[in-house]
């Protein structure tokens, strides 16, 4: 059995006819046309990143990967990182799933409006943003002094500060990065499966779980990834609402650049999550791709 | 049970001040199959929305048997439908799909489904394709699978929205054989919409024309070509002449019109509208193989002569373009045996005779409406 093709393919050739080149190049001028782009991929991207590397090797890997083992509170703040980023892309594609329905489903007026409700945070600094969850959830913010006025509990309670106000804020900010891809692959799913799977005796729930939700995972997986790389390396937003205990990798990469300045661990410090980073994702692809069910979608 | 009797009853659908489907009766048989044919537009596929339940009348009702499943949501309808695109599901395999309607209904055990879908497959030609993914199937393929999956639940009702429009003409020509094998030995009711008039004379035991939102006839293809029940029909199915008159005698039935000065032909009623008085514009109608030509010499009074304008192979037929002196504008479109052409070459001058038992005459005004 040929391996089955990628999904995205399945559907451009039931609907539109196929955008295709119509020119092809001998190999030789093939790779004398994406040199230009090769060269700027490697001078600005590949160069940096060696350099990186290096400077991370250059006082002796004991000193910078030696230490970040021996340590366990880099182990920690690791750790704390990867938790925070699982939590916030489970949080923003659980949460932005339905908004992206939504908007795949409305009419144009009202879609149009959900759209822009959408965007217009995403426009929006990332630095209001956070700082305005800080007005929120400050001991005598907008939360606490209405959880007080109403008598819920005696005294301020602590939200700031806190891995919670870390994933709350983060979900926040992160969530267009979720529902905007989500969005797109729902509104390429043809009308006429949604209505096959009624024709053939699947009500409302049924035709969702089975038909439109199955055909929407790639871009529910393409937000998932993009909300998780970008969590994982999360600087302002933790920094403001983040207490100590929920320090993110970025965070600790910052300090030891503009306080410590100890470029070397930093450059350490990045080459791993870089690494945990790239694992990750590659972990989370794989497993994927085997499940069964999904073997056509990816 | 497959294979029951569908009933529309005054079954209407507007949008706002657009009407997509005007009242609607059409009463189909049990194991019949009847294709719905119209321009694009003409609201043949906003009837098959209705009749799957994709969206609710206006007014009106439909029936399955003595079921009223008006107001049904296409779920609970139990109508097969293939559509235009096949609508095969890319995430499931071609076993998968076909399984899909027998697994929403729980009806069967899992083995009577796996058994239930081999039949399927066999019954399509497809026994060998049963584990592959619909993007790894030819249109072809894809369209059997799609049949399959339509019928595997023995719906008392199909509906095929130009199931064979994606295909090539050779291609489209075998499912069609294809089709119509399959529906006639399960005797399933099918609704078969198409714009092409062709494959709906071809596999249709009746065959629906829409215009502009309203059956115009129904009847057998034979029924429709010998005897349309107006112009729009008349031009719709088949090949067809039109030349304008006025009325100047006859009776009921046999009317006597003038086509242009000096030449009067006979000819009788067209469908069921009466053509209203003496003096009123009619419209004659003529099929290409109802007109005779021969080559002449001279003009005599009386005769209606004109030039061959082209003489066109069509294999075991010709065809010869024929452009009557008399009738400005008008060029007429002849069928003749292809061993009956001596002397019709282009450019020669010929006498047009016209089967009066084939000609039928409409009001006038139907033809412009069309």
């Amino acid at each position: 059995m040929r391996q089955p093709q990628p999904f995205s393919r399945s559907l451009r050739l039931k609907g539109r006819p196929r955008a295709r080149s119509m020119r092809s190049y001998a190999p030789a001028a093939s790779w004398i046309l994406i040199a230009p782009a090769m060269a700027i991929l490697a001078i600005g991207f590949l160069y940096p990143l060696l350099r990186l590397i290096m400077l991370s090797l250059s006082a002796g890997p004991s000193a910078t990967y030696g230490r970040l083992l021996r340590e366990p509170l880099y182990a920690t703040v690791l750790a704390s990182s990867v938790v925070t980023a699982v939590s916030v892309t489970f949080a923003c594609t659980v949460l932005g799933y339905p908004v992206a329905l939504a908007m795949a489903r409305l009419r144009k007026r009202a879609a149009a409006l959900t759209t822009a409700c959408v965007l217009i945070p995403l426009w929006t600094s990332v630095l209001i943003r956070s700082y305005a969850w800080i007005v929120l959830l400050q001991r005598n913010g907008l939360i606490n002094s209405v959880l007080i006025s109403e008598g819920l509990t005696q005294g301020p309670i602590k939200l700031l500060y806190t891995q919670g106000a870390v994933i709350v804020a983060m979900t926040h900010v992160l969530l267009p990065f979720a529902i905007l891809p989500i969005f797109s692959t729902l509104r390429a799913v043809p009308n006429d499966y949604v209505r096959a799977a009624h024709s053939l005796g699947a009500g409302k729930i049924k035709a969702f779980f089975l038909v439109t939700l199955p055909l929407s995972l790639p871009g529910v997986f393409a937000g998932a990834i993009l909300c998780f790389v970008l969590a994982l390396g999360f600087y302002i937003t933790p920094a403001l609402v983040g207490g100590p205990e929920s320090m993110m990798m970025a965070s600790l990469i910052g300090q030891q650049t503009t306080v410590l300045l100890d470029w070397p661990f930093a450059a350490a410090l990045s080459t791993v999550l870089l690494a945990i980073t790239l694992l990750i994702v590659v972990a989370f692809r794989k497993s994927l791709s085997f499940s069964k069910g999904l073997s056509s979608v990816y | 049970m497959i294979g029951q009797a569908l009933t529309l009853s005054r079954l209407r659908k507007s949008y706002g001040d657009i009407v997509a489907v005007n009242e609607t009766d059409l009463e189909i048989d049990a194991g019949e199959f009847v294709s719905i044919v119209g321009p694009s537009g003409s609201g043949k596929t906003s009837l098959l929305t209705l009749i799957a339940g994709f969206e609710p009348p206006s007014s009106g009702a439909i029936r399955i048997g003595d079921k009223d499943i008006t107001y049904l949501p296409p779920y609970l309808r139990d109508i097969g439908m293939v559509f235009q695109k096949y609508a095969l599901f890319p995430h499931l395999t071609v076993r998968q799909n076909i399984a899909f309607p027998l697994k929403m209904r729980r009806r069967a055990a899992k083995s009577t489904i796996a058994a239930r879908v081999e039949e399927m497959l066999e019954l399509v030609q497809l026994p060998q394709h049963g584990d592959r993914y619909p993007s790894q199937l030819s249109g072809g393929q894809q369209q059997r699978v799609a049949v399959a999956r339509a019928l595997v639940f023995d719906p008392p009702v199909i509906l095929m929205d130009e199931p064979l429009g994606a295909l090539d003409k050779k291609l489209r020509e075998v499912m069609q054989i294809e089709i119509k094998r399959i529906q006639e030995r399960l005797g399933a009711t099918v609704i078969y919409v198409t714009h092409d008039q062709e494959e709906a004379l071809t596999l249709s035991d009746r065959v629906a024309v829409m215009h502009q939102g309203s059956l115009q006839q129904i009847g057998t293809p034979a029924e429709l070509y010998r005897r349309p029940s107006s112009a729009f029909v008349a031009d719709f199915i088949g090949a067809m002449n039109f030349v304008p008159g006025i009325l100047v005698g006859g009776e009921p039935g046999k009317h006597v019109i003038q086509v242009a000065e000096g030449i009067v032909l006979k000819a009788t009623s067209g469908g069921r509208l009466a053509i209203p008085s003496k003096g009123s514009a009619v419209c004659l109608a003529i099929r290409p193989e109802h007109i005779k030509l021969a080559p002449r010499t001279g003009k005599a009074a009386g005769m209606l002569a004109g030039a061959v304008e082209a003489s066109i192979f069509v294999g075991p037929t010709q065809i010869v373009l024929v452009r009557p002196e008399a009738l400005p504008g008008i060029v007429l479109r002849v069928q003749m045996p292809a061993d009956q052409i001596a002397g019709l070459e282009r450019g020669a001058l010929v006498a047009v005779a016209f089967d009066e038992a084939m000609l039928q005459a409409f009001p006038a005004r139907e033809r412009l409406a069309a």
